[in-house]
Formats: structure tokens, sequence, C-alpha cells
């Protein structure tokens, strides 16, 4: 290293920028806490829950593509409810 | 940026993002400079900025949004300290006995920063918290004192036991 003999100009030259990149979450979770949950991420669930359920309605209730499994679940539904 | 800034204190969440994407990383250095783990820095870093958007209608928007922030940060960094009793003065010279390792061919910018930090980090918390607030944030011994509710004398005689803790580890490593 060179030579210091001033330390307060040594640090006020060294830090005068000194920049560091905090991890992804810090910003995460400052958005959780001022904003909420990210909209988003409701968003992409309901999405999904949405062609879930759809392609198991679609699979129950039709017949010349329900597996074994699937008509005796139908048939048990039309049993009991 | 005028537009940006009026956005963020009328609590626009794009402008907030803009701000802290500008500001952070300056910011996460004055916290890593306070500290001696990254995790406390990164926790003063997101208190700090939550109070950044939550005070954001005190900023005077003619005025530099980094100078504001920069002070919101050190208050929370020194609270932080004070909340985890950390902030404890010394007396005793016994610290200047440890060795920190810098290594003498590293001597790029980067480098000296790192080895700087490095020895900043390993200081006892009131030495290092001192030395900030005189030497790199341009406090006087007198808002040191009122601020952490010391004298004047011990403030000057910490940082006097900070600056010889620093010339004792850049002595030994041949600086």
């Amino acid at each position: 290293m060179k030579e210091f003999d001033d330390i307060d100009q040594l640090f006020q030259e060294e830090f005068s920028s000194f920049d560091a990149l905090p991890d992804s979450k810090v910003k995460e979770k400052i958005d959780e806490k001022l904003f909420g949950k990210s909209k988003k991420r409701f968003l992409f669930w309901w999405i999904f829950s949405g062609l879930f359920f759809t392609a198991c309605a679609i699979s129950i209730y039709t017949p010349e593509h329900s597996t074994q499994f699937v008509v005796r679940f139908r048939n048990w539904n039309y049993l009991y409810i | 940026m005028k537009i940006k800034l009026e956005d963020f204190i009328e609590g626009d969440k794009k402008a907030f993002d803009w701000v802290y994407a500008t500001y952070a990383p300056s910011m996460f250095g004055v916290c890593m400079r306070y500290t001696n783990c990254r995790d406390d820095a990164q926790e003063i870093l997101q208190e700090s900025f939550i109070k950044v958007y939550e005070n954001r209608k005190k900023f005077d928007h003619q005025k530099d949004l980094a100078p504001w922030i920069k002070t919101i940060v050190i208050h929370r960094a020194v609270n932080f300290l004070k909340s985890q009793k950390k902030l404890q003065l010394h007396d005793t010279d016994h610290f200047f006995e440890q060795v920190i390792e810098i290594r003498e061919e590293e001597n790029s910018k980067e480098q000296v920063q790192k080895q700087l930090l490095n020895i900043l980090q390993n200081m006892p918390d009131g030495y290092r918290t001192i030395f900030n607030l005189y030497v790199l944030d341009n406090l006087t011994h007198q808002e040191i004192a009122d601020y952490l509710s010391i004298s004047v004398g011990t403030s000057k005689s910490q940082l006097a036991k900070a600056k010889s803790y620093i010339q004792n580890k850049l002595k030994n490593k041949g600086a």
C-alpha cells in the first residue's frame, strides 16, 4: 500500500464514492412493508387456480377423455351428491 | 428528475423504485461503514428506506435528495447500534493487538477500499461510529456529543483512539 500519513484524507478520498449492492430481498421486504404483497403474485395464483379447476372439470365431465380413475370418481360423485 | 421527485413525494411506487435504484448503492455503502456485518447493514438500509418513504412529505423538493436520505441512514445506523447495545465507548487499548490481514500487492482502488473497510469494520463500535461521524460525515465534536449523549472530551478522545487504531493497523501491514 502507498504511504498514508493523513488518515482523515485517506478515508475521505477512498470513501467519497463508496457504493455497495444490497441483496434484492431488501427491496422486496421494503415493498412488502410499504405496499403489501405483490399484486402480480396474486394474479398468477388466480390465473393458475382458474385454469387448474377448469381442466379438472373438463376431464371429469367429458366421458371420451376420462381415465378409469376419473370415471370412478364421477360415478362416486353421482352416487353421493 | 423534478417530475419524478414530485411523484415520489405524492407516494408513487414507480418513483420510489427509481429513488431506491438511484440511492440504495451509495446508502448501503454508508450502512457498511457503520456496522461490522452485512446483515446488519441491510437491516439498517431497509428501515431507512421505509422511513424515507414514510417521511417523504417532509422533504423540501427544492433541495438535493441524497443528503436528506443520508441523514436518515446515519440516524438509523446510530439508533440501531444503540438498540443493539453495541455503542460502547472503550478506554482500553487491547484492540490494538488484533491483526487484520492486508496484502501489500493488492493496491487497486477497490482493493484499498476493501482493506480500509475491513479495518473500519473490525474497530470497536464506539471508535467506528465517532470516526464515521467526524471524519466521513463531517459532524463537529459538539454535534456528536449532543447526538450520542456524551461529552465533547469523550468524543475527542475516542476519535484520537480510533485514529491510533487505524495507524497501528496500517503500520502492522507495512503501509
